[in-house]
């Protein structure tokens, strides 16, 4: 189940308002600003702070090598 | 049968529309067969997944998401319309949850806000203290002018007011009369099957638009985002 493209460029992190990341194979999506990562359940984006989980610097800058660089 | 009235929301394709407290999607529905992009968020998984199948058949831009009212993840001024129905009713700080509803809504684009009537909610409280005192259930009898207060002072013109949904006033009066927690009771079933069959019928559809105004059983608010700096 993917995710709406056009959905997609209207997302932000709840917390921090910046624009998401989009991890379609792992169906997850990530904020480098907050460093939160949001589920995505049966195509349904969990987007509520407190059921993200938290990365660590080290594990947000590998999550954003993986996708090439910082969002557009 | 809506309980916000999407030709006068001004719904429109192309529009991205945002259903704040969508339940099981029939306004996304409405929205998304009326060539609408659209969001629906609510914090219950059920009707989230009810949502996401009806509008992943009906096919169109649109997704199902779980988010808080008072912290949407959304841009800002990402929605020309945004409908919410029966939410404020649920939280504390209603007043909040407007603002920022509001900070998604771009200039000029219109918002429809429901909340049961004041009467059939003081009904329902003499007939069984559990309607307020349930988990998830109501927290606070609104005035009209309150919720038009919060609107007005979030930067939104109210536009206007309509009633709905006169046939529920009585089933809902049942509901806290003979048990609220139980939906089995043969009353219960009969008005819910009264219900739906009403809400396929023209004669009844009329009935309770007369109804409307005598006991309706929600008020919905509209109006528009004044342009920043006006309000």
């Amino acid at each position: 189940m993917v995710l709406d493209p056009q959905l997609l460029e209207i997302l932000v992190c709840p917390k921090s308002k910046k624009p998401l990341l989009y991890f379609e194979a792992e169906q997850f999506l990530f904020c480098p600003d907050s460093r939160l990562k949001y589920r995505i359940e049966d195509g349904i984006p969990i987007l509520l702070v407190e059921e993200a989980e938290e990365l660590d610097s080290a594990g947000a800058e590998a999550l954003l090598e993986r996708a090439g660089g910082a969002p557009g | 049968m809506l309980t916000v009235d999407l030709e006068r929301l001004g719904v429109a394709p192309g529009d991205w529309l945002l259903d704040a407290g969508c339940g099981g999607g029939r306004h996304c529905f409405g929205a998304l067969e009326r060539g609408a992009r659209v969001a629906g968020i609510d914090l219950d998984r059920d009707g989230l997944a009810l949502t996401r199948a009806g509008l992943a058949e009906r096919g169109g831009a649109a997704g199902a998401l779980q988010a808080d009212v008072f912290r949407l993840p959304f841009a800002d001024g990402a929605f020309d319309r945004i409908l919410c129905s029966e939410v404020m009713e649920h939280v504390h700080d209603y007043r909040g949850a407007i603002r920022e509803l509001v900070r998604v809504l771009r200039p000029g684009g219109t918002i429809g806000v429901t909340i049961p009537t004041a009467t059939s909610e003081w009904l329902y409280l003499a007939l069984s203290r559990l309607y307020f005192e349930s988990p998830g259930g109501h927290i606070r009898v609104f005035r009209p002018r309150d919720l038009a207060r919060g609107l007005s002072a979030a930067g939104v013109r109210v536009d206007g007011v309509s009633f709905a949904h006169s046939l529920h006033t009585p089933y809902w009066a049942v509901r806290a009369l003979i048990g609220l927690d139980d939906e089995r009771p043969a009353p219960t079933r009969w008005l819910r099957r009264f219900l739906l069959l009403a809400s396929q019928s023209r004669v009844w559809s009329r009935v309770e638009r007369v109804g409307d105004w005598i006991w309706p059983k929600s008020l919905v608010l509209y109006g528009t985002r004044v342009a920043s700096g006006s309000a």
